[in-house]
């Protein structure tokens, strides 16, 4: 499924294990790109594909680690999986603090690494779908006049249309008909399902002020 | 095979040796060893290397002694104890120098109460300057000493330390280094096996990752090659060698730890031995780390008997054989065939290494080196040279 239209990035300064690797990727299937280091894979465009990166952490010029905190904020969407020839504890925690999907010594077993790599696939999609979703609703929420989005932030916290009337000093029937055009701008089909929406909303936008 | 025949040769050899040169046969215990050695450590003169010191201190303190007695009160000759103490200092350790303090402030006593005239007053005060003197030189003979012997303990600790430590590096490196074609070589194998099982399988891709194993199993083997290449930089530089002289180049530096170890060392060395051809610093490493290991082993086994034996004779064809033999725990039948492989101990901190360094050294003078089996009680390790 997933298989067909993604991409494998494998970043590892030895080439015998990137061709290795790029040979076990392709006995299952799946399309491996080679990088001797992290800067050549900078320059490189990122296909708008599922992706998964297998990075060594050993490498000359920038670390794995070092380089999966850096794409992390950037492009936070893209799952690290970890191989080294010599890791430690503090190192694998690091790794997984910073949302690694696995950490693997070499030689490592065939089998750790595909699963791995499916798993990475996997969450790239269903965080693309999140990301997607969000923005969706956000576009929606921006359609939303001025006075529209204040009903809404109060209808959110659970105040009635005379309370809000009162505060912003509208008539109650004008709330009402700003309450529905907020259900029908964002496709609401209940109060509670507008109440999620402001949550995702607010989640996604705090995440960015940070 | 070398093995099995040896102990009998060694016996043989021995005891041939024993009789050729019962002259040479040195049974020396280690405290008169001790101030030979120290005397030599610290670059004394001949004077201080033989029994001449201790018995000229001793004739000195009897001189003191007389004088301090029939001399009256007022002329304090005891202060020259300190003299007495200073210069056992040379020759004795921290137990003997305070022993010698003693018996200077005994015969300080003494002559005071054989001292025949003078004011009694004066005598009391001059007796205890001098004992006080001799206190106090003893105090900081003492500190001194301990403080040195302290010192060389820390040398010893560190250079030991840095061994490891950069042997640690060492393998980490070589290890990553090996590891990569190891891990292409599974992959690439793992590959390999999707391949044919794949339905219908692919055998263009199969060949193509066998291929590739090979060339990564190549490579490992390079790496290995390199790193051997580069153990075996060091070039042999080789001269006329005396064996017995190598031995004696070893033994103060074991000195020590004979000492701390209370080992008595005895060395039975063939007068006739074949000069050699080799490389003296070498060859003094594989005699020094037999030697560190039969002090292990002794210290290992805690028994009543700590002596080391160390013969060298002639064997054939005109070859020397050295044989270090230990009265310590002896060695496990079961590690007894890696006993020389690399980076295997049996000592709790050890690294594996000396007794590889030391058949590298021995291989690359065309000799050989064994354990002898089978012995009920110790371990014996030889080696044997080829003559020039």
């Amino acid at each position: 499924m997933l298989v067909a239209d993604s991409a494998v990035v494998v970043i590892d300064d030895d080439p015998s294990v990137r061709k290795a690797l790029t040979n076990l990727l392709s006995s299952v299937g799946l399309r491996a790109h080679t990088f001797s280091s992290t800067q050549e894979f900078l320059a490189w465009s990122i296909p708008d594909m599922p992706i998964c990166v297998v990075l060594d952490v050993r490498m000359p010029g920038k670390n794995g680690l070092d380089f999966q905190q850096e794409l992390s904020k950037s492009h936070a969407e893209i799952p690290v999986v970890f191989i080294t020839a010599h890791g430690d504890i503090p190192m694998s925690v690091r790794a997984m603090k910073f949302g690694a999907i696995e950490f693997l010594t070499k030689p490592f077993k065939d089998q750790d690494l595909l699963d791995a790599i499916y798993a990475g696939l996997e969450r790239y999609q269903t965080r693309r779908d999140e990301m997607a979703a969000v923005a969706g609703l956000r576009a929606k929420y921006d359609s939303l006049s001025a006075r529209e989005r204040a009903v809404m932030d109060m209808v959110v916290k659970g105040q009635l249309s005379k309370q809000i009337a009162a505060r912003l000093h509208l008539s109650e029937i004008t709330v009402k008909i700003c309450r529905g055009q907020i259900m029908r701008k964002l496709r609401a089909s209940s109060l509670l399902e507008l109440g999620r929406m402001a949550e995702k909303l607010d989640r996604t936008s705090q995440r960015k002020s940070q | 095979m070398a093995v099995h025949d040896t102990p009998a040769r060694v016996s043989g050899n021995d005891r041939a040796t024993g009789e050729r040169a019962t002259s040479a046969r040195q049974n020396i215990p280690i405290s008169s060893h001790l101030a030979d050695m120290i005397a030599r450590m610290r670059g004394a003169s001949g004077f201080a290397r033989s029994a001449v010191l201790p018995a000229a201190t001793a004739v000195l303190a009897l001189v003191i002694f007389v004088i301090d007695s029939i001399t009256p009160y007022e002329i304090s000759v005891a202060t020259f104890y300190v003299i007495v103490v200073l210069l056992s200092l040379r020759f004795c350790r921290i137990q003997g120098v305070i022993t010698v303090s003693a018996i200077c402030i005994l015969l300080t006593i003494v002559s005071f109460v054989l001292t025949p005239d003078g004011k009694l007053a004066t005598g009391v005060i001059n007796t205890s300057i001098s004992l006080i003197a001799i206190a106090a030189t003893t105090y900081l003979a003492v500190k001194m000493e301990s403080t040195r012997l302290a010192t060389e303990r820390t040398q010893a600790h560190l250079a030991h330390v840095a061994r490891v430590t950069t042997l640690g590096e060492i393998a980490a490196s070589i290890a990553h280094e090996v590891n990569q074609p190891l891990a292409a070589i599974v992959t690439n194998a793992n590959a390999c096996t999707r391949w044919m099982n794949a339905r219908p399988s692919n055998l263009m891709e199969a060949a193509a990752s066998v291929e590739s194993i090979v060339d990564d199993a190549n490579r490992a083997s390079e790496i290995v090659n390199r790193v051997r290449a580069l153990a075996m930089r060091a070039e042999l530089k080789k001269t006329r060698i005396d064996m017995n002289a190598v031995v004696h180049d070893v033994l103060p530096l074991t000195q020590n730890r004979f000492r701390e170890s209370r080992i008595i060392v005895r060395t039975n060395l063939s007068n006739d031995l074949p000069i050699i051809l080799g490389d003296r610093i070498q060859l003094q490493q594989v005699v020094l780390n037999l030697l560190v290991n039969a002090i292990d082993a002794i210290d290992a086994a805690q028994s009543d008997s700590r002596e080391i034996h160390i013969t060298s004779f002639k064997s054939d064809p005109c070859c020397v054989t050295i044989t270090i033999e230990d009265s310590g725990i002896g060695i496990d039948p079961a590690s007894f065939t890696h006993l020389f492989e690399a980076f295997h101990s049996t000592k709790s901190d050890g690294m594996g290494i000396g007794l590889s360094i030391c058949r590298s050294i021995i291989e690359a003078h065309d000799g050989h080196i064994w354990a002898v089996p089978d012995k009920l009680r110790g371990a014996t390790l030889c080696f044997t040279l080829p003559g020039d």
